[in-house]
């Protein structure tokens, strides 16, 4: 330990703890520019300099690199240091007039402008490396070097292209202090379907809501599963919670009892060519939408079009991919409030005229009907008939650079509205992979894709598999409040079967007779419920009853007659028959 | 490339033999190709960021192909009052190229340098290792003309001499 006085202030520190940080735990802020601590100083900026006094000798010395080692003072601020720093200031004015940063120091310092001639009034860059260390030694990508020397220095990739070996980690732009450096999309789609903007992290909260709501790694993003580099979010956490070497693992459950609410997937609109989703940047599918709407958004929650401007018109489409013969023939019911919803905020966060274009309007919840008045109060065109194209407005007459073409079918008119942004209500969808989980789970699944409840007005939320049971839109479309309601009730119908113990079975179900099986196992594969295994010690087939359903499948198929359906054995069957004759 | 996996060989492919890796394939191709570059970057293992901002640095290197001959006309002070900047731009004018260009036949280089060292012979001119003193306009275009053409390619002869 040694003892050094910084600004008259005593201070006892490590050995060869640098200036900067014995000035910074005694709160002195001495100012820097190219000093980052999570990377080697580099001490190119100067602004850092402070006056090293030892006996009777005093020197200029770099605070960020100087390592202490034996008792001095230090005067940061004397003027001997201020003057030099002025200068400093003024020379990095004309060397990168445009850097915010650089002009904020030198106010603070009351140089107004710089005396020295200024090369390029648009410059930020200041040459200190902080962003080629951090690409080489850090992250290790090697991308971004020095190229060329003296006064046309400038930091480069190699032949001014982007390199292979850059990996888009955005690190270079985080450490860049004047903010030369900046991340752009390199797809021109900035603001609706790619939004996320700027360096894409490689370790972020997956989304706002999420449970557990903690931060987690990317590995194909990552740096340091790339190059073994980086390691940069282990040495700022504070808590020693990033483990490199975790890995995805998998848990086996025992439970009693399954609900599936596993939702719906988005229609992709783009096949329907006539709406030019993906061809005019500014139709946008209604989730995009929604999302540029979030608070959270790229947009701040503006309602923006591609260009960064607001719309002066717009129009909401419809039924786009339901009540379709070529798409799905069915309602999605959530839309039409959707988009009175959308035409609400059209309303209350721009000054766009609204169009909305629809088949029928199904406002038909609590409430909905008087949402959709209040809609019409506030403005809004509501006009009865599916947009049918979008073409761009080639004669530029009216608001908007987009033409949607339809059928008035209240005034029995075609009309074509110049709008600026069309948002599109697409269907929603059984998700793709809906048949792979009712296989899993043996439950039905209709021809839509959605699965089928076992009665659809006395069983809605049960399968035809006992304990499995069925919450959303993984059954109809539905909308939030009703999806709620199915939810609750199938945890109530789980939490009932938990409590019991017991499962309360049909009286109807198969039992095979041993004596007579021949062990033939026809029956086995049969079984739509997987009720019949085969009993290897025995060698005949076991019906488990609490999983038979009694449809007879396997009774039907038995080539030995050992089956039998209870309370549909043949005698009673024939004795219903006879029944009815007499 | 060969030529070049030749020239790693020379210098046992070691990494720390990079620059004079360079300086053989600049002698070689006149310049340095983004080919070589890379083929380098990969046979040393040394990035490519890394090898440009080292050719960018260097005034040996070129990244665009350079001339046959390298013309450097002297603007020191003493060249200067005597009035250097006319044969300059004589050369200029004559080659049809500005300073720090090349002809479009690739045959010469221009380049304006600030002292030679042979004040006493002011105006002074070189072309490849070649000084010539006392200059005066008339003599520029005999002097360039000695170097135009493959018969009086002296300098490229002793080049390849000297990678011999």
């Amino acid at each position: 330990m040694i003892s050094v006085e910084i600004d008259g202030k005593e201070i006892q520190v490590e050995e060869d703890t640098t200036i900067l940080n014995a000035a910074k735990s005694l709160d002195i802020r001495i100012p820097t520019l190219c000093y980052n601590e999570l990377i080697e100083p580099y001490a190119v900026c100067r602004i850092c300099t402070v006056e090293v006094i030892r006996g009777k000798r005093t020197r200029l010395v770099t605070a960020c690199n100087y390592p202490l080692r034996e008792s001095v003072k230090i005067r940061t601020n004397s003027e001997r240091v201020l003057k030099l720093r002025r200068m400093n200031l003024e020379l990095l004015m004309a060397r990168a007039p445009a850097a915010k940063i650089i002009q904020e120091m030198a106010a603070e310092m009351g140089i107004e402008r710089t005396r020295f001639p200024i090369d390029n009034p648009k410059e930020k860059c200041i040459l200190c490396g902080l962003c080629v260390q951090m690409c080489q030694d850090v992250v290790g990508a090697y991308a971004i070097g020095f190229a060329d020397r003296g006064s046309t220095r400038e930091v480069s990739t190699p032949y001014e292209r982007t390199p292979e070996t850059c990996i888009l980690c955005g690190a270079c732009a985080h450490v860049c202090p004047t903010g030369h450096i900046r991340m752009t999309d390199a797809e021109e789609r900035i603001i609706h379907s790619k939004l996320s903007l700027g360096p894409n992290a490689a370790i972020t909260i997956p989304f706002r809501q999420a449970i557990p709501n903690v931060p987690r790694i990317h590995a194909e993003d990552c740096i340091h599963f790339k190059t073994g580099e980086c390691m940069l979010c282990s040495k700022v956490c504070p808590k020693d919670c990033i483990h490199y070497d975790d890995k995805d693992e998998v848990e086996e459950f025992e439970i009693g009892a399954v609900i599936v609410a596993t939702g719906f997937d988005d229609f992709d609109p783009t096949p329907m060519k006539q709406f030019g989703y993906g061809k005019y940047p500014n139709v946008l599918s209604a989730i995009e939408f929604e999302q540029m709407n979030n608070a959270g958004s790229p947009t701040g929650g503006k309602i923006v079009m591609e260009n960064g401007e607001e719309p002066r018109s717009v129009a909401i489409l419809h039924c786009i991919g339901s009540r379709d013969e070529n798409y799905h023939k069915y309602c999605s019911r959530v839309c039409c409030m959707y988009a009175l919803k959308f035409a609400h905020l059209f309303k209350e966060k721009s000054n766009a005229e609204v169009y909305q274009l629809y088949i029928d309007m199904r406002a038909f919840g609590k409430g909905y009907e008087e949402f959709y008045q209040r809609i019409l109060d506030e403005g809004v065109n509501v006009i009865r008939g599916k947009g049918t194209e979008v073409v761009p407005n080639r004669w530029g007459a009216g608001e908007g650079d987009l033409l949607v073409k339809c059928e008035d079918t209240l005034i029995g008119k075609y009309r074509e509205i110049p709008v600026d942004m069309i948002v599109l209500c697409t269907a929603l969808e059984a998700r793709s992979d809906a048949a792979d989980i009712a296989r899993k789970l043996n439950i039905s699944m209709g021809a839509d894709g959605w699965f089928i409840e076992s009665h659809p007005k006395l069983a809605p939320v049960s399968t035809t598999t006992e304990g499995i049971y069925l919450a959303g839109v993984c059954q109809s479309p539905k909308d939030i409040p009703d999806a709620v309601a199915q939810g609750s009730a199938a945890a109530a119908q789980g939490m009932k079967m938990l409590a019991q113990g017991q499962i309360l079975m049909d009286a109807a179900y198969a039992e095979i007779a041993e004596e007579f099986c021949s062990g033939c196992r026809i029956c086995n594969g049969l079984c739509p419920y997987n009720a019949i295994t085969f009993d290897e010690t025995k060698k005949v087939s076991n019906v488990n009853s609490a999983m038979c359903k009694a449809c007879g499948t396997c009774v039907a198929a038995c080539p030995t007659g050992a089956i039998e359906g209870r309370h549909f054995t043949d005698e009673q069957i024939y004795a219903q028959i006879e029944g009815i004759l007499v | 490339m060969e030529n070049i996996e030749v020239i790693i060989q020379k210098h046992q492919g070691r990494p720390s033999a990079l620059i004079p890796i360079l300086l053989d394939i600049q002698h070689e191709c006149r310049y340095l190709p983004e080919d070589a570059l890379l083929f380098v970057s990969q046979k040393l293992s040394i990035p490519l960021s890394r090898i440009y901002s080292l050719a960018t640095f260097y005034n040996a290197f070129s990244l665009k192909p350079r001339g046959r001959h390298s013309v450097s006309v002297c603007l020191g002070t003493a060249c200067h009052v005597q009035g250097s900047t006319l044969i300059l731009e004589k050369v200029e004018r004559d080659l049809d190229v500005k300073r720090g260009e090349t002809t479009k036949d690739l045959n010469f280089d221009l380049e304006e340098v600030y002292c030679l060292g042979c004040c006493g012979l002011a105006p002074v001119m070189t072309v490849d290792r070649d000084i010539y003193g006392k200059m005066t306009l008339t003599k520029v275009h005999s002097i360039l003309k000695k170097y135009t053409g493959s018969t009086t390619d002296q300098t490229a002869q002793r080049q390849t001499q000297e990678v011999a």
